[in-house]
């Protein structure tokens, strides 16, 4: 242990005494550790805010849209699978996109209509004020509910209960606002505004509804409440090919096979970068011996083993390639950070991935050092001495 | 001490062989301080390195101490040199990026002594060869005398039974090379076998007994030597 130590403190001199070659031999493995830690967490944080950003739109949720223009299904059609256990809520609406203006202020807008049952369907939460009820809808009335984003678009302020706005030609009384959540991959979720179906139906001239949100009665009913909404499709088209039903849980597992992939690929290309930085270090170590040929000559003489000979190139090796590695470790945290004040967006560092790239740093240490150190415990005393 | 008998030990230089060592045989007895004379490219540093075990005979019987030289592994002759012989080469063979205190604790390493009894008996050894004032100095900041001091405080620090001596004067002037020379009899007074190498006749003389070597062969006398 002593011996460990001994070789430990003469590894980390050496190291420092050759300041210039030492930092040129790490940066191999700098850029290697730095490469796989960046390259990964990024990937890993994009991964997780894009799959947070859609499983909180809610993987229980199943949406209908109907693809055919030819096929007219409107919003009592679809009432028909509320009649099953599997299935807790089932919200057709409307998209009707159209700028909304207030005095001299407007903005592009997609208006959303929607049943007393939207809310709750697709996992909205108000602000402030009410939702769309049931007799907004009986009475067609010209009601919205709109995002934070159009509030502040608007009426630069979040108090617009009883504020109105016009949008296709009609006015708009507003009677609550949506609670901020943010976006997804569409776009922003703030800018949506919603009013009654009826009134949708109106603006847009049309009954046809091609959207639908069907809430399936537990995680584990999704695969059921999905079967039930494709067949219910079938009888109302009748033509599979004239609608699409689509789970958001399945978009995510896709989504998640497609981004770890993609990581481990953007790490396996980064481990590439490390193990060159591995030859430069069994480069280096082979000059090293070369120089230190009458030291090994010296050491032997004096009553060092092969081992300690061994075990002295072999520390140096490992301490360069993890001192790299610890360089790299902290270049990388640092590097995330400004990367991440850049971006404005959190990326955490993918520990896992700094625990590899650091564990691989001492393989390589082990592997590359070790050919240099076993030629330099093989050198004869005899001939080591005499090279000068 | 140290036996040879019959030792022979032959280089290829090219395809031309040359007979370093023919038939050597020479009986170090304990405490007896020797020297080995001869014209360079005789066959003397070849003796040291067959003695110092750092190269083996071709052929004949090598005992040190009791131990068959032949008989031993790489690693016992590891511990053989560390724990039995001290050398004292002609370059000196100090480490550069160490200090002098360090240069001497290093055969102590390899011995597995405890970092305090290691500082301990290397400033002991270094005291006996007057440098105690010269510890944390780099070889490159010392004299040539007192680097040839550091090396032989080196040789005794590791307590060897024997130590070996290649030209120790080889590269000094006289003055730093008689203080060398002072010391090593000094050393021979206090009981330690010495085995001095040298082709200088003058400093052969101060040893208890000259040997000849001349073409690999060793003589009693200078006169069957041809010198």
């Amino acid at each position: 242990m002593t011996m460990f130590f001994n070789s430990l403190r003469l590894a980390l001199r050496s190291t420092l005494a050759n300041k210039m070659r030492s930092f040129l031999t790490m940066l191999g493995i700098i850029i290697g550790v730095m490469s796989v830690i960046v390259l990964v967490s990024i990937a890993q944080s994009t991964t997780s805010s894009i799959t947070s950003a859609i499983s909180s739109m809610g993987s229980d949720l199943i949406t209908v849209t109907v693809t055919d223009e030819d096929v007219s299904v409107t919003a009592d059609d679809y009432m028909v699978l509320e009649d099953y256990d599997s299935i807790a809520g089932v919200a057709p609406y409307l998209t009707v996109s159209s700028t909304a203006r207030y005095g001299s202020n407007y903005t592009t807008v997609s208006a959303i209509g929607v049943t007393e049952e939207y809310m709750d369907v697709a996992g909205l939460e108000m602000e402030a004020g009410r939702s769309i009820v049931l007799s907004d809808l009986e009475w067609r009335t010209y009601v919205a509910v709109i995002g934070t984003e159009v509030a502040g678009d608007l009426f630069e302020s979040y108090d617009v209960s009883g504020k109105t706005f016009t949008m296709s030609g009609h006015t708009f009384t507003i009677v609550g606002l949506l609670a901020e959540s943010g976006s997804d991959t569409t776009g922003s979720l703030d800018s949506r505004i919603l009013i009654p179906l009826t009134t949708a139906e109106r603006v847009a001239d049309s009954t046809a509804v091609t959207t639908c949100y069907v809430k399936a009665d537990s995680a584990n009913d999704v695969t059921l409440a999905q079967a039930i909404t494709e067949y219910q499709m079938l009888l109302l088209t009748g033509d599979e090919d004239s609608y699409e039903v689509y789970n958001m849980s399945e978009l995510l597992d896709t989504l998640s096979d497609v981004m770890s992939t993609l990581s481990l690929m953007l790490g396996g290309i980064a481990a590439i970068s490390l193990l060159v930085g591995g030859i430069g270090i069994m480069n280096i170590m082979l000059v090293s011996v070369a120089e230190r040929t009458r030291e090994i000559g010296i050491r032997k003489a004096i009553g060092a083993r092969r081992s300690h000979i061994l075990l002295q190139f072999l520390i140096e090796a490992c301490v360069l390639s993890i001192l790299g590695g610890l360089i790299g470790l902290g270049l990388s945290a640092l590097g995330l950070q400004i990367f991440s004040l850049a971006a404005d967006m959190t990326i955490a560092m993918e520990w896992r991935a700094a625990i590899a790239a650091l564990l691989f740093c001492i393989i390589i240490g082990v592997v590359f050092g070790s050919y240099p150190a076993a030629k330099a415990s093989k050198m004869t005393p005899i001939d080591a001495l005499q090279r000068i | 001490m140290l036996v040879l008998e019959h030792i022979y030990k032959t280089y290829y230089v090219g395809d031309e062989a040359v007979h370093a060592l023919d038939d050597v045989s020479l009986h170090v007895r304990p405490q007896e301080f020797v020297a080995i004379c001869g014209p360079s490219g005789s066959g003397k540093t070849t003796l040291m390195n067959v003695m110092g075990c750092l190269d083996l005979p071709d052929s004949g019987t090598y005992i040190l101490d009791g131990i068959d030289i032949a008989d031993c592994s790489d690693r016992e002759l590891s511990l053989i040199r560390s724990e039995k012989i001290g050398f004292v080469f002609q370059q000196f063979n100090l480490l550069d990026s160490m200090s002098a205190l360090e240069n001497v604790e290093l055969p102590l390493i390899y011995q597995k002594c405890s970092q305090k009894e290691r500082i301990e008996r290397a400033k002991a050894a270094l005291d006996k060869v007057g440098l105690a004032n010269r510890m944390q100095h780099r070889p490159s900041q010392l004299s040539g005398g007192q680097q040839q001091r550091v090396a032989i405080a080196r040789a005794l620090a590791s307590d060897a039974r024997v130590i070996l001596a290649d030209e120790p004067t080889g590269n000094l002037d006289s003055k730093s090379g008689n203080d060398v020379m002072r010391l090593i009899c000094d050393l021979s007074d206090q009981d330690n076998t010495i085995v001095l190498i040298t082709h200088n006749m003058e400093i052969a003389k101060l040893a208890q007994r000259i040997v000849y070597v001349r073409d690999g062969r060793l003589y009693d006398k200078s006169e069957e030597a041809g010198l």
